[in-house]
């Protein structure tokens, strides 16, 4: 009686290993991630998940927190991880690579060399450790754009600049006219600074040798008062401190909140003309405009990429992104991975299929930009597109360079260069390279 | 009732005093939940007093952050899995807090001070602190010596390991409190019962234990209280897993957007998130009061 209990059971067991080995349906797939769940960004990765659910059955939940930095570390800590985090960075990434907690993308069936050349090398390099790859590149986001309003060019004849010389020659014009060309704030409490230091990375990706520079730059290979540099400082230098050039004179840099610099921009004085005509800022600002400007957001106030500076080198782009790793080599989150470095994985995105109202741009060079819904999201993802298939897409330098420089001196010290004035870049640059570890 | 009779707190002055105190802590409550009924967009642009002061109040007033709350997907098994944790974690460390309280209040043993030095000192340690060795203590158990001290359990991410986390945190305070208490009820009692032959246990069951109720309870309110408005610990023990979140950590969820604009509907999600512990404090709060006096003044 219990053998044959035994066998029966053995057989059913049999039977329901052969029918769920082939299928992984069922199956359950937890992201972790920064955007919180309920949010624009959480829901619409909900919505791709939920696509990709109904196709294979697995089951993915995404879960975001504004905690996520300090919530990962403890799981990691204690074990219970999530299948596949998703963070803000891609050093984060490298970091969990290197405390041995994630699976190469190679051991879940990635193909690497579609992938480097789907998403750029550069990218792909950022999620690398000891030459393999760890990090999934996911959305990318851009902030070499310079925020103006088409009608008010078009009033006053102005074209867009394509160099830097153009934009100077119009900056003064706008002067000769009686106007100020720029708003520039940069005050952000204990982080005044960051602003200087995305004008400098934009500079520097456009001059000397371009990204390699750049490169080296990063990672200090060129030191931070080479002529290069200094270069860059006093191209800077120039927009802060010609007269008239910035809304508010120079002493307004400093005290005003970066949030707010851009409002002149939608005043107009007693003869119609706004306080600005030109903004240099990430796409993230329209979140800071006044209310009944930002339904106009790439209509009535859209963006130029920043001019280029020289001529010969490829059209770059600055910016950040978000970075996966991958804690288990499971078949069903080898599926999910898959799916996410495909770019169908964004068209729910995109699409704002469900109305979750999210602005994220996929990093995969492939995909069709005219999906987005948001015009002003449409011309942000044609720079970066264009940008990262040219691999001159390169991350925020004070993101990559230890953090007593990136999230200290450099931004110090080029707070004092708006306070001092083109005198003190000698100064400055000298004070940054002695603070580098 | 002569003039010297009089307490100290029926003096005007006094009066005056305490309802001034009493004003200015409620003040920030009371800004709390007029704007947890006001649209997000002003609550952003303008402060609740000027919009008091300029009777715009009055005008915009909306069930909308409410709205957004309480019709949000899943939030009802949020305040199911509150329960499931706080009502364990409230009885579990009473259990055990009020055997111990009995041997410290009761019992003579060697090192019985040592031992209570030891359990109130725990007190001072910082929950935070000892998050992460928890965590990996539950997580792959203790070896010492090459001696298994607790077992692999993996049990992060169930509601066993807030159980006993919320338990270890609460145990010296618990037992401090029921300490006092115990001592302060009439010694001749215990005594006598002693004479009459009764064991410890009888004693305890049949004497000390009907008598500390009011002790109990205290502790019982304040455990409650605490465990069911843990963010941290909860959070940190349950995972992300959408069906394993509380009530605190749901709404936490619920009010951020995408990177915390969303923070207006702070003040209604925190609303009703009170609901609970309001309940729970105005039902015990004849407990409460007398439980923490009953141990201070008298013992």
């Amino acid at each position: 009686m219990r053998k044959t209990l035994i066998g029966l059971l053995a057989v059913v067991a049999l039977i329901a290993a052969a029918c769920g080995g082939a299928s992984l349906e069922g199956e359950e797939v937890l992201i972790f991630g920064a955007p919180a769940t309920d949010g624009p960004d959480g829901k619409a990765i909900q919505a791709a998940m939920d696509e990709f659910s109904e196709e294979t059955g697995i089951i993915v939940t995404y879960v975001g927190s504004e905690n996520f930095e300090q919530e990962i570390q403890v799981q990691m800590e204690s074990g219970d991880t999530p299948d596949i985090a998703l963070w803000p960075q891609p050093g984060a990434v490298v970091d969990a690579a290197k405390r041995g907690m994630l699976t190469p993308l190679a051991d879940l069936g990635i193909d690497i060399d579609e992938y480097k050349s789907n998403y750029s090398a550069y990218l792909v390099g950022l999620g690398e450790v000891d030459g393999v790859v760890y990090g999934g590149a996911n959305a990318v986001n851009l902030k070499s754009i310079v925020w103006y309003q088409p009608a008010e060019f078009e009033k006053r004849g102005y074209a867009i600049p394509n160099t830097w010389d153009e934009m100077i020659a119009l900056a003064d014009q706008i002067v000769a006219e009686g106007m100020n060309p720029f708003c520039f704030g940069m005050y952000s409490n204990g982080a005044t600074g960051w602003l200087a230091t995305d004008w400098m990375e934009d500079i520097m990706l456009r001059t000397g040798g371009g990204t390699d520079t750049y490169d080296k730059w990063v990672n200090h290979e060129i030191p931070f008062n080479d002529p290069v540099v200094k270069n860059a400082a006093t191209l800077l230098s120039q927009i802060m401190h010609t007269d008239n050039y910035v809304v508010g004179g120079t002493d307004a840099i400093v005290s005003t909140f970066f949030g707010d610099a851009q409002n002149p921009m939608f005043e107009r004085d007693g003869n119609g003309n706004p306080g600005c005509f030109m903004h240099r800022q990430a796409s993230f600002i329209v979140g800071f405009w006044p209310e009944a400007a930002q339904g106009g957001a790439g209509t009535e106030t859209t963006v130029f990429p920043f001019p280029s500076i020289d001529a010969s080198l490829p059209k770059a782009a600055l910016g950040a992104g978000d970075m996966f790793g991958v804690f288990n080599d499971r078949d069903a989150t080898a599926e999910v991975v898959k799916y996410m470095l495909s770019p169908d994985s964004f068209t729910a995105i995109a699409t704002n299929k469900g109305g979750h109202g999210s602005t994220r741009i996929s990093a995969h060079t492939g995909f069709d930009t005219s999906l987005y819904d948001k015009a002003i999201t449409q011309v942000l993802a044609g720079v970066l597109n264009d940008a990262l298939s040219a691999n001159a897409f390169r991350f925020d330098a004070s993101d990559l360079m230890p953090p007593e420089v990136g999230a200290g001196s450099f931004w110090k010290e080029m707070t004092n260069l708006a306070v001092e004035g083109p005198g003190y870049i000698d100064t400055a640059l000298s004070n940054v390279e002695n603070s580098w570890p | 009732m002569t003039r010297e009779q009089q307490k100290w707190y029926d003096k005007p002055v006094s009066k005056l005093i305490l309802i001034t105190i009493a004003l200015s802590w409620m003040f920030p409550y009371v800004g709390f939940l007029i704007s947890s009924f006001r649209p997000g967009e002003s609550v952003k642009r303008t402060s609740w007093w000027s919009s008091i002061g300029n009777g715009q109040l009055f005008s915009e007033l909306t069930l909308e952050n409410y709205y957004e709350i309480l019709f949000a997907e899943n939030l009802s098994r949020s305040f199911f899995n509150s329960f499931a944790v706080s009502i364990p974690s409230t009885i579990i460390p009473i259990t055990i807090a009020a055997f111990a309280a009995y041997a410290f209040a009761f019992i003579d043993f060697r090192g019985k001070e040592v031992a209570f030095i030891f359990v109130v000192g725990m007190m001072i340690i910082p929950l935070q602190m000892s998050l992460i060795p928890l965590l990996k203590l539950m997580k792959g158990g203790a070896i010492l010596f090459g001696v298994t001290i607790i077992p692999e359990l993996s049990l992060n991410g169930t509601f066993v390991a807030v159980w006993f986390a919320h338990t270890g945190f609460g145990l010296p305070l618990a037992t401090f409190l029921l300490r006092d208490f115990m001592m302060s009820l009439p010694k001749s009692v215990v005594e006598s019962a002693k004479i009459d032959g009764a064991s410890h246990l009888t004693t305890f069951f049949k004497l000390v234990l009907p008598l500390s109720v009011a002790g109990i309870a205290a502790f019982a309110t304040f455990q409650f209280l605490w465990v069911y408005n843990d963010f941290l610990v909860a959070n940190v023990f349950m995972g992300i897993k959408p069906e394993n979140l509380v009530v605190t950590s749901h709404v936490a969820q619920l009010t951020v957007g995408n990177y915390g604009e969303e923070w207006h509907l702070r003040t209604s999600g925190a609303v009703i998130s009170m609901i609970v512990p309001l309940i729970v404090f105005f039902t015990l709060q004849r407990f409460f009061v007398r439980g923490l006096i009953g141990g201070s003044v008298k013992g």
